[in-house]
């Protein structure tokens, strides 16, 4: 994998230098948006009416009195609101072979019963690097940028290694940011899925002290000549390119090959974090409790639904961090509604929204916009953390605070213009900027 | 000049970060508590974790149903370390102590349920896991996986048992939920002897099948016995594989039998070839460990456990019993509904009956005259000093749908029904506490509130077999795990005047 990370860093470098330079996009002339809301999710907060200078994809500078540089073109949007791109920390796509199916709904439509939603078994699929089957071409790519999305850290609903990409898809080349993301794993109160996570930090942890570690050798994976990433709403699709299953182990994912050993050393050591995709709020007090000799270990927990208040107790004293959907949700069995984000809020826990969204449900999830995180707003969660949440606590999750999710001079120019309050349904998404370039318009 | 400029620009952060604080504050309502931005550890947690290692907890001032002795009058239990520690008329409140005031309430022991499924574990109403057609869910560790891994602390479905008094429950696992005894609907249809043909609309009358049927192979069923610590794993597994549990089925006919002597035969070859084993290996020779067969089948034959099986008719009842004199093990009846006809034969077996007070069987015309279900049955069996435990005709929670008052939940009505059959309020309340903690090998830890057993109490609001009774907090080893009105999952109304 080493050779392989060089020449995409190497690509990448030589694009930022293109970047810089000006000749292939961007702008060598300054922007500057002058009377303009910016919410800056960052320590500056709301500025109510500021200036905000952009060059070369990077923001220059932003603050309520700005001196305009003289060769800046200067756009006055008054009345408009600007806030940093979306990161999206757990974004889910499909990779044939690796990627759990849900199971053939069983219970009666219509019949109470059928609030048992079947869930997928989970049964880990063999460790997968997404970025060996990154399929840029991917029509859905473009259909996120019409909610916001700049940044999104890809996983998939099984196991393995995710990769960080910016929503470029007009510049497939540039998208990949980060092709050793964040390990990710589903956990729920099974053997089957505990023991992934046991006998990995196992293996690495054995590594670690010079002892052996048995790795498999990776047959070639059938995503490397046939990318097959489809992030759009075709279900089971990815086929169509003629790619096979990634090759891999058997299913449980207990092998260990080199590239995974590497990256459950990075969580090991808390390098990276480890992102567990808990199916209950059961599975997360087996996790805790078998993450208790690993120390180091940084655990995110990507949660659906409202069943995590039952352990905020727990999460409180730890240095737990979740990614959680901004919906206001009912408590399975009862009528209580759970302001999920506002609790982990009150009890000071870290936390970032994604729209964990399936493939299947990205165009219910797009006609929305940010109105569940509206509602949460409207229902107590602070709105700085919201906003936060959805920018630059995410983009601390994946490793990409030092360029993303804030509005901060030196800082990447990945932004959103609404044409008002962001989390007023009524406003627009009136441009999306990546690298300072406009990739969308409304 | 340069650094000069830093202190101003400080200035202008610190400036710029309480404007932001303060516009914050201006898009949460007023009531709202304030963010926190760093998550801060939390302070209360721990020193609370480690004084609760030594704190007192003192239920004063309700009727204390002790199970083992006489109710008492406005008495005081106290717990510390998930025991109790005293109970009594004249216990002194040590100073400190959580004081939970149960004046013109009831103290019980917390119920022990022997038939269960679907709760605590991977399959409950949370955990997932397949759906049958049939409505049940599977509940259990998924095919090689281990129960420690599946167990699932916050099973809604244990809040539904908590809510009906149920603190431990011997769940059954890999099994869907059904009614007890492998019964369904269909079967039901299937019991009345009297169908009709579609056609002519005249009585189809029963036949004996012309090929023999195929033996089923006996596997037993498997349990294991979990109490309903509301998000508390630790506490949650007390023991696995309390019973060796063959469906009826799997002691039927001729082949079946051979089977089930020859496995027992060589149980009990296995436990002598291994003293002999131990003894050769002490003495220095060389030798060969027997090959061990289920360790549930030496632990039968051992007696360290019973055999629970189904026998519904006075026949099957006392073939059971007979097979289990002629081979040597303890059992546990369940689906007896005609223990009542031969009761002392029970007795005599020591056998333990699981009861079902409403649950039916028709005496087949023409081959069984005055047999069938009787409401009496538990009076006779009380009268010959049978021990039964209550059961609820379905193993799981259920809240919809004909299934509703006759699954878990309604656990102590059924004992109630044992009641109007004609056995006393004490013995039914025994059956749902310390008889079933028996059978389940657990008397020495729960079943009835005595000094050093775990602390697993009912709080109700009236007495504990009264059908209007609710349960108004229910305690598992010293923790409060539901609260009526905290977890408002049954009726919270306060009820007016006596």
């Amino acid at each position: 994998m080493k050779p392989r990370s060089i020449v995409a860093q190497a690509a990448s470098l030589c694009y930022t230098l293109l970047l810089v330079a000006g000749t292939a996009y961007g702008q060598d002339r300054a922007v500057a948006y002058t009377h303009i809301a910016i919410e800056t999710a960052g320590k500056a907060g709301r500025i109510e009416i500021g200036t905000l200078v952009l060059r070369g994809g990077k923001i220059e500078a932003v603050g309520a009195n700005v001196k305009l540089p003289d060769d800046a073109l200067v756009i006055d949007a008054r009345g408009k609101t600007i806030m940093p791109g979306i990161v999206d920390p757990f974004h889910e796509v499909r990779i044939t072979g690796s990627t759990i199916e849900p199971p053939a709904q069983t219970g009666v439509p219509g019949r109470r019963g059928g609030a048992f939603q079947a869930r997928p078994n989970f049964v880990a699929g063999p460790f997968t690097r997404v970025a060996d089957n990154f399929y840029p071409y991917d029509p859905g790519y473009r259909a996120l940028l019409r909610s916001g999305l700049t940044s999104l850290n890809l996983v998939t609903n099984s196991y393995g290694q995710s990769a960080v990409v910016r929503d470029t898809p007009d510049v497939p080349d540039r998208m990949m940011i980060n092709p050793d993301g964040i390990v990710f794993t589903p956990v729920t109160n099974d053997s089957a899925s505990l023991d992934v996570v046991r006998s990995a930090l196992d293996a690495a942890d054995r590594a670690r002290k010079g002892q052996a570690v048995a790795l498999q050798t990776t047959p070639p994976t059938a995503g490397d000549a046939t990318p097959n990433i489809p992030p759009g709403g075709r279900r089971g699709g990815g086929n169509r390119f003629g790619g096979g299953r990634p090759g891999g182990f058997a299913p449980g994912g207990g092998g260990m090959n080199a590239a995974s050993l590497k990256a459950w050393q990075a969580v090991l050591e808390g390098k990276t974090p480890l992102f567990a995709n808990v199916a209950n709020a059961a599975a997360v007090v087996h996790l805790l409790k078998l993450l208790e000799p690993y120390k180091d270990v940084k655990l995110v927990l990507a949660f659906n639904g409202p069943g995590l208040y039952e352990t905020i107790d727990l999460l409180a004293g730890r240095r737990v961090r979740v990614v959680l959907h901004p919906d206001v949700s009912t408590a399975s069995n009862t009528r209580d509604r759970v302001v999920l984000a506002r609790l982990l809020s009150d009890a000071g826990i870290d936390f970032a929204f994604s729209r964990r969204a399936t493939p299947g449900d990205q165009p219910t999830a797009q006609e929305f916009g940010l109105f569940a995180v509206a509602y949460a707003v409207h229902c107590g969660l602070p709105r700085q953390t919201a906003l936060e949440a959805l920018t630059a606590r995410p983009a601390a999750f994946v490793g990409l605070d030092k360029t993303h999710g804030t509005i901060e001079a030196g800082k990447t120019a990945d932004l959103l213009i609404f044409s008002g309050d962001p989390l007023d349904s009524t406003s627009l998404l009136s441009q999306v900027l990546i690298e300072g370039r406009k990739v969308y318009e409304n | 000049m340069k650094t000069n400029r830093w202190p101003t620009r400080l200035f202008l952060v610190l400036v710029a970060a309480a404007v932001a604080q303060a516009s914050s504050l201006c898009y949460t309502r007023a009531d709202e508590p304030t963010q926190s931005k760093s998550p801060s550890l939390d302070k209360k947690a721990e020193p609370a974790k480690k004084s609760d290692k030594n704190k007192v907890t003192a239920i004063v001032g309700g009727d204390v149903y002790t199970v083992t002795h006489e109710v008492i009058r406005g008495g005081t239990v106290l717990i510390k370390d998930g025991k109790i520690i005293r109970v009594g008329q004249d216990v002194a409140v040590p100073e400190g102590a959580t004081v939970i005031d149960a004046k013109g309430k009831y103290v019980t022991p917390g119920y022990v349920a022997l038939s269960m499924s679907g709760v605590g574990v991977r399959g409950g109403a949370t955990g997932g896991g397949g759906r049958r057609p049939g409505g049940g869910q599977r509940g259990g560790p998924a095919a090689g996986g281990k129960l420690v891994d599946s167990l699932d602390p916050f099973d809604r479905n244990m809040k539904f048992s908590l809510g009906v008094g149920i603190t431990t429950g011997c769940i059954e696992l890999g099994g869907g939920a059904q009614g007890r005894f492998g019964r369904n609907e269909d079967e039901d249809d299937a019991d009345d002897p009297l169908q009709t043909c579609p056609c002519c609309g005249l009585a189809i009358l029963p036949t004996e099948p012309i090929t023999p049927q195929a033996p089923t192979t006996p596997t037993p069923r498997q349990h294991a016995v979990l109490k309903m610590s509301y998000g508390h794993l630790d506490s949650m597994l007390v023991k696995e594989s309390p019973f060796y549990h063959l469906p009826g089925t799997g002691l039927a006919g001729a082949l079946n039998r051979f089977t089930w002597r020859d496995n027992l035969r060589q149980a009990r070859k296995y436990i002598d070839d291994l003293a002999d084993y131990e003894l050769a290996i002490k003495a220095g020779e060389q030798a060969f460990p027997p090959r061990a067969p289920s360790e549930e089948l030496v632990r039968l034959v051992k007696k360290e456990i019973a055999l629970r099986t189904d026998a519904s008719s006075v026949t099957q009842i006392r073939d059971m019993i007979k097979l289990a004199k002629e081979l040597g093990y303890k059992l546990v009846l369940e689906n007896a509904h005609e223990a009542w006809m031969c009761a002392d034969e029970l007795a005599e077996g020591r056998a333990a009956v699981v009861l079902t007070p409403r649950s039916r069987r028709r005496a087949t015309p023409g081959h069984e005259d005055d047999s069938g279900s009787s409401i009496e049955t538990s009076a006779y069996l009380e009268k010959a000093g049978v021990p039964f435990a209550i059961a609820t005709q379905m193993n799981s929670v259920s809240m919809d749908g004909v299934n509703g008052g006759r699954d878990l939940t309604g656990i102590a009505l059924e004992a109630a029904f044992a009641v109007r059959g004609g056995c006393s309020e004490k013995t039914a309340l025994a059956a749902l506490t310390l008889v079933p903690a028996r059978i389940l090998g657990l008397e020495e830890r729960i079943g009835s509130i005595d000094e050093g057993k775990d602390a697993d109490l009912l709080i109700l609001n009236g007495p504990p077999l009264d059908y209007r009774t609710y349960v108004q907090t229910a305690i598992v080893g010293g923790k409060v795990c539901y609260e009526r009105n905290q977890d408002r999952i049954y009726p919270t109304f306060e009820r007016a005047g006596p």
